[in-house]
């Protein structure tokens, strides 16, 4: 049973509310926090489509070219990614902290970069054992 | 059960909409931040826990179940997470046991003029952190008092003094500034 008081306070609550948060600050930070999150689940996908292509690279590029429908659920993958990389950029705009976004968009080049060099790495190796193939 | 626009709007939240996360944000980020004031009043410190809180519930937003309306769930998100700042910095909240037995026969009722709404916030602030947080999570949250138990993990009996205790100094206090309890 609420005596006087305790009726008076509830019926009052809204107006008890009466701090002002920095919305603002507030959403920044949590919008940061998200994309990060957003974004290592994307780069995990990144991480995936480097493993194919390696395979790929390694012996059947050639019949890639040749038969690109016996892969279509690569190239699904791949435009996937692209897509997700375009919402992720269709999200800059809603970000205050540049400088927090740049240091997201540096580390997403760098994967890239990683990924790229891997794929070289892959290319280069395949190219060495067929050329090692022929010699023998 | 929300209305269809609030529904609309955590849908598209769920599969990750910025500007519905963004919207949802404004709806209930005063609210929020005054209740985790109350439960934690240095200022960056309840920034800290209202971005953390706001994280957790959009990064756990498929847990949301209709039982309760999004406004509750996310409450006793930012609670919790206020609450487990506090018991962080402040490992000596189990002083909340330590009471004074006076507390038990004092007239904590109210019949004069009642105070300003903000006047009361601006006092339960000022409460010592025990009857601080349980006066917050019971009165103005609207937990029932062994809820407030279970969530601090005191005994209710605990829960009820410090309840009157906070009903006192407040008293008190607004007494003191010329409202007549």
């Amino acid at each position: 049973m609420k005596d006087e008081f305790e009726k008076y306070v509830v019926q009052h609550r809204s107006e008890i509310d009466t701090e002002e948060p920095d919305r603002d600050f507030l959403w920044e930070g949590v919008q940061v926090a998200l994309l990060k999150q957003k974004y290592k689940r994307r780069v995990k996908i990144w991480q995936v489509a480097a493993v194919l292509f390696a395979v790929i690279a390694m012996g059947q590029l050639t019949y890639l070219f040749l038969n690109p429908s016996e892969y279509a659920i690569l190239f699904e993958e791949l435009d996937y990614i692209k897509e997700v990389e375009g919402e992720f950029r269709s999200d800059i705009p809603l970000v205050n902290d540049k400088e927090r976004l740049a240091e997201i968009l540096v580390d997403t080049y760098e994967k890239k970069i990683k990924l790229l060099e891997r794929l070289l790495e892959q290319i280069e190796r395949d190219e060495m054992r067929q050329q090692q193939f022929k010699e023998l | 059960m929300e209305d269809p626009h609030h529904q609309n709007l955590i849908e598209k939240s769920l599969k990750g909409d910025s500007r519905a996360q963004h919207r949802l944000f404004h709806l209930y980020v005063k609210a929020m931040y005054n209740t985790v004031l109350r439960i934690v009043p240095e200022v960056n410190e309840a920034e800290d826990v209202v971005q953390e809180g706001f994280i957790k519930a959009f990064t756990k937003l498929e847990q949301f179940k209709n039982t309760s309306t999004f406004g509750a769930w996310l409450k006793r998100i930012m609670v919790n997470t206020a609450l487990n700042s506090i018991k962080k910095y402040s490992p000596e909240f189990t002083d909340l046991e330590v009471l004074a037995e006076n507390v038990a026969e004092a007239d904590d009722d109210w019949t004069g003029t009642m105070p300003n709404p903000a006047e009361i916030n601006a006092e339960v602030k000022k409460l010592p952190k025990g009857c601080r947080v349980v006066f917050t999570l019971h009165l103005l949250e609207g937990y029932e008092q062994k809820e407030v138990a279970e969530m601090l993990n005191i005994s209710t009996s605990t829960v009820k003094t410090q309840y009157r205790r906070a009903r006192l100094l407040l008293k008190e206090r607004l007494n003191a500034q010329g409202y007549e309890g």
